[in-house]
């Protein structure tokens, strides 16, 4: 196993309050919304290559998800929820995306190992991890799709809430009751 | 509420990370994208939107008279290459292609349902491809997304042929305002034997499923362009004069710094030629088109800065242009091709023109590594001396130093500095290949003195020996390529005044350092300041000071706060809503009548009231003790609010729309409003109105400048004048005119290092002064 990240939720929460700050001035000085693209841009990215396994697509997406953030900002009421909105735009961008290729459902699913060309992905080869992300290809795309805001695009409970429409306490107990499951068939497959 | 079962341990999440772990992107995409986004063509966003189907006196007859111009001054030859390729200019639509084939929608069509009206503006069809221009009128607030989670409708329209086929928009543009937008769609072209089809929206954009009318149909009729249908004509433009080819690095300098240089190798040379390839006269200037051409397997990684090129007349005047995008024709970018296009405004320039590009960069991967030893357990701020040469592709970069920070978002970073000699490299690209964060980030520049610095981000402390790989690096090419261009006699005199020059403002390309900071006898007043935002805080840190800097009270964090005339008390936004502070007593009050969504207060000149906006609400006017409270008449949600007028009985406020942003009065007894000036701003230009009411001051692209400018104008738009234009890679607004309406302090931005700096200008006598200890957003200037 490689070193565990020192993983912090408590900074999911430090982030979302840094942004109001970036947001007001971003409202007023166009030229700041760069600094909202640098805090967020390789999370889109990342949650995009790991919904769409192409990388050239996903900079594709990345590229117009920031072009209509940046277009539609004047319109952005912020709420305090910065990175569910964008993220709902790249939710939109990947949805139009894959109903324009047709495959709306469960191609993504179909995911080979050779697609994924990364030398850290060379790291986590542990057959622990593999046998996680066999689960989870085959969990119900809408439990990969929680998984994958929660732990590729480190979104906060509440910012999923936002972007799921559902209410906090609703999410973390679904996340959790979710990683539940997973945790015991992982342990019952290794028993 | 915490669920969180026992068995979740950390370590469980970790390795769900681990499992859906996917790789960054690279740096040199994330850098590029940035560029892209915050390029000034894409903040400014507010060109005029053109027609083309009644433009009085546009004729055939003046197309071919330009051509028959164009044939006495360029040669027959040259004109016949524009006749047979037939490649017309339409302006709002581009280029277009096919001299029979050129077909225009009949328009405008109108459609209005429950409020909301769709107007089909214009359409045109060619061999290539069909556009539409429509706009939307009447969208209310209640029918947008509620929540920012909700980006409303997301599906094109499309085009529906008899026979079933669907056409896809593959291209176009929009520009939105609160309450409605247009829309420029591009279509694959409608075949020749079809000349009726429908447009289907099957939703308005940005509105809420179910909200607004759906499913929009127009049966559109498509008919053969009249002989007075006004397409300019393109010029192709033969092999121009070509000039030597580039060199890699050809003229190393030395610089101050210890860094070893090495010798730039014999690199094989790319043969690179500068070609202009197409004019186009314009009711206002040119468009030119050119490319650069060379060597297929050498050029592909080239690029270049459109604004680097320069293009002077025979006199050696300087003319300005904006980069617009090239025309797609027959021969696109490609692996030994890449197309530019500028647009100039003005005519009557000396002819030759001269086009020359002096440097073109050559991106391309590297491979090159080096270590760094971090310890077991390496502590924020440490920095590690390694003074390392490292050879890339013959060329040497210095590592100076690597710095270990651990910031309070939990990301842990290392941070390099290098040294390159600035003539032969732009920027490097580093990375930890054993970085295996699922959080990552990176950035990097360099400040074109050699200076680079590059850093990226863990979401774990890092320990032991890393392996730094140096991925990418950007080389200069250098030319100069020029070409060089008969300009034909305008057809016509311009329509509106030449471009101006930046170098003609007050404050032209101005860094820290070098404006004067002696403030003359009697320049005084209180200042309230946004400075950086504390470690931990949400809003930027306020307070208060004396014009010199000599005296100075925090008041805490927050933002858009404004000074009472008196200067005895500061309204500004919290989270939790407005709140005032008492400079004598140092009491902080929320207001128990504000809410969450207002922002932007505003003292009246009296300082009995506040103006402020409320959400999408509108603007609002009260007394701060809330009496009085109510939203002003003839408000609307695509207000912004700019100022008071002079006598406290109206608002500056900014209306956003098609055109851009509407300066106006709003009368608060009538709520009638009055058009003033056009800002050439679709984000509303933060105007201030002087303290007399006659001049605003306001931020606007400058043309042919890849920044903002500050300018000044009287309220109907006369008198319009470029006050301060920054030095690259910074932005400039206005920020406060001093009480007596004498002075203008402008706030200029540095994005890269986030520091802000304050200048004051005397309009009449362009005198600069720098404010040189306030770093932060001045928002408010009153009498002391």
């Amino acid at each position: 196993m490689p070193d565990k990240p020192a993983f912090d939720p408590a900074s999911l929460e430090l982030r979302q309050e840094d942004d109001s700050a970036q947001v007001e001035r971003a409202r007023r000085e166009p030229q700041a919304f760069g600094a909202l693209y640098d805090r967020y841009v390789q999370s889109i990215y990342r949650y995009l290559v790991s919904r769409l396994r192409d990388g050239e697509v996903a900079k594709d997406l990345t590229s117009q998800t920031f072009l209509t953030a940046f277009e539609a900002f004047p319109r952005y009421r912020h709420n305090g929820h910065f990175p569910a909105w964008l993220f709902s735009i790249a939710r939109s961008k990947l949805v139009d995306h894959l109903r324009k290729e047709n495959r709306l459902s469960g191609v993504w699913l179909e995911d080979t190992e050779e697609d994924i060309c990364d030398p850290l992905h060379e790291i986590v080869q542990g057959e622990r991890i593999v046998a996680l992300r066999g689960l989870i290809e085959g969990l119900p795309e809408e439990d990969q799709e929680l998984l994958r805001l929660r732990y590729v695009a480190s979104l906060s409970f509440s910012d999923m809430a936002t972007l799921l429409n559902r209410n906090e306490d609703a999410v973390k107990k679904t996340l959790y009751r979710l990683l539940a499951r997973m945790h015991s068939q992982l342990e019952s497959k290794h028993e | 509420m915490n669920n969180k079962p026992e068995e979740i341990s950390p370590d469980f999440e970790d390795e769900i990370r681990a499992a859906l772990q996917v790789p960054p992107a690279e740096t040199v995409f994330v850098t590029a994208l940035r560029s892209q986004i915050l390029e000034p063509q894409r903040v400014h966003r507010a060109l005029p939107l053109h027609t083309w189907t009644r433009r009085a006196g546009m004729a055939l007859f003046a197309a071919l008279l330009l051509m028959t111009l164009a044939v006495a001054v360029i040669g027959p030859q040259k004109v016949w290459a524009a006749v047979r390729g037939w490649f017309g200019y339409v302006p709002g639509v581009g280029f277009v292609q096919g001299e029979n084939s050129l077909r225009i929608v009949e328009a405008p069509l109108v459609q209005d349902r429950e409020g909301i009206s769709v107007t089909i503006d214009e359409g045109l069809a060619d061999a290539r491809q069909t556009t539409l221009h429509y706009h939307v009128e009447g969208i209310r607030s209640e029918q947008r997304p509620a929540s920012e989670s909700d980006t409303g409708c997301i599906e094109s329209p499309y085009l529906s042929l008899p026979d079933g086929t669907r056409l896809e928009a593959g291209g176009g543009s929009a520009n939105g305002w609160p309450s409605g937008y247009n829309r420029r769609d591009v279509f694959p072209a409608v075949p020749a034997a079809v000349d009726r089809f429908t447009l289907i929206i099957p939703c308005l954009m940005d509105t809420r499923p179910g909200a607004a009318p759906e499913d929009w149909e127009f049966s559109l009729q498509l008919s053969p362009a009249p002989q007075d249908f006004h397409v300019l004509p393109v010029i192709e433009i033969p092999t121009p004069t070509l000039q030597p080819t580039g060199s890699l690095a050809a003229n190393p300098v030395s610089s101050a710094a210890t860094f070893t240089m090495q010798p730039a190798a014999p690199t094989e040379t790319p043969a690179i030629q500068l070609q202009v390839e197409k004019m186009v006269e314009l009711p206002d200037g040119y468009i030119f088109q050119g490319s650069m051409k060379g060597k297929a397997t050498a050029f592909s990684p080239l690029n270049f800065d459109t604004y680097q090129l320069q293009i002077t007349d025979a006199q050696g005047k300087r003319i300005l242009f904006e980069p617009i995008d090239p025309p797609a024709d027959s021969q696109p970018s490609g692996p030994n091709r890449l197309v530019w296009a500028v647009q100039t405004r003005g005519k009557g320039y000396a002819s030759p023109l001269t086009f020359s590009l002096p440097s073109v960069t050559l991106d391309q991967p590297a491979q090159a590594s080096f270590d760094l030893d971090l310890g077991p357990d390496p502590q924020s701020g440490q920095t590690w001396e390694l003074n390392q040469d490292v050879t890339v592709d013959n060329f040497t970069l210095r590592i100076l130093s690597a710095r270990f920070d651990a910031r309070v978002d939990g990301t842990y970073w290392l941070s390099f500095e290098m040294r390159v000699d600035p003539h032969e490299i732009e920027g490097v690209s580093l990375q930890d290949l054993d970085n295996h964060s699922a959080k990552f980030s990176g950035a990097g520049g360099g400040d074109g003195s050699g200076s680079l610095s590059q850093s990226f981000s863990y979401d774990y402390r890092p320990q032991g020996v890393r392996h730094i790989q140096i991925q990418r690096i950007t080389t200069y090419l250098y030319g100069p390529w020029t070409a060089a261009l008969d300009l034909p006699a305008p057809q016509r005199t311009a329509e509106q005044p030449e471009a101006t020059s930046a170098d003609h403002a007050c404050l032209a390309g101005v860094g820290p350092g070098s404006a004067p900071t002696t403030l003359p006898d009697g320049l005084n007043g209180w200042l309230i300041v946004e400075g950086p935002v504390a470690p931990g805080k949400t809003f930027p840190t306020l307070f208060l000071a004396s014009l010199d800097s000599s005296q100075r009270t925090e008041i805490g964090p927050g933002g858009w706060a404004s000074l009472s005339p008196d200067g005895k008390r500061v309204a500004y936004i919290y989270s939790d809503g407005m709140h005032i502070f008492d400079q004598a007593s140092k009491q902080d009050t929320l207001l128990a009548w504000s809410q969450g969504q207002d922002y932007h207060p505003l003292w009246s000149p009296d300082g009995q009231r506040l103006a402020f906006v409320r959400g999408a609400d509108g603007i609002y006017v009260t007394r701060p003790d809330g009496s009085d409270l109510h939203r002003t008449a003839g408000s609307s949600p695509s207000m912004l609010l700019s100022g008071w007028l002079p006598d406290g009985n109206g608002l500056l406020v900014t209306r956003l729309g098609n055109d851009g942003s509407w300066l106006q009065t709003l009368d608060l007894a009538s709520g009638k409003t009055e058009d003033g000036l056009l800002i050439d701003n679709r984000k509303g230009g933060s105007a201030l109105l002087s303290p007399d009411g006659q001049q605003v001051a306001f931020s606007e692209i400058t043309f042919g400048e890849k920044a903002y400018g500050v300018y000044l104008a009287q309220l109907d738009g006369s008198q319009q004048r470029l006050l301060a234009s920054p030095q690259a890679g910074t932005s400039i607004s206005p920020a406060a005119w001093s009480p007596d309406g004498q002075w203008l302090l402008v706030s200029s931005w540095d994005a890269d290092v986030n520091t802000t700096a304050n200048y004051l200008i005397q309009p009449d006598s362009c005198q600069v002064l720098r404010l040189p200890d306030l770093n932060g957003q001045v928002t408010a200037w009153v009498k002391k």
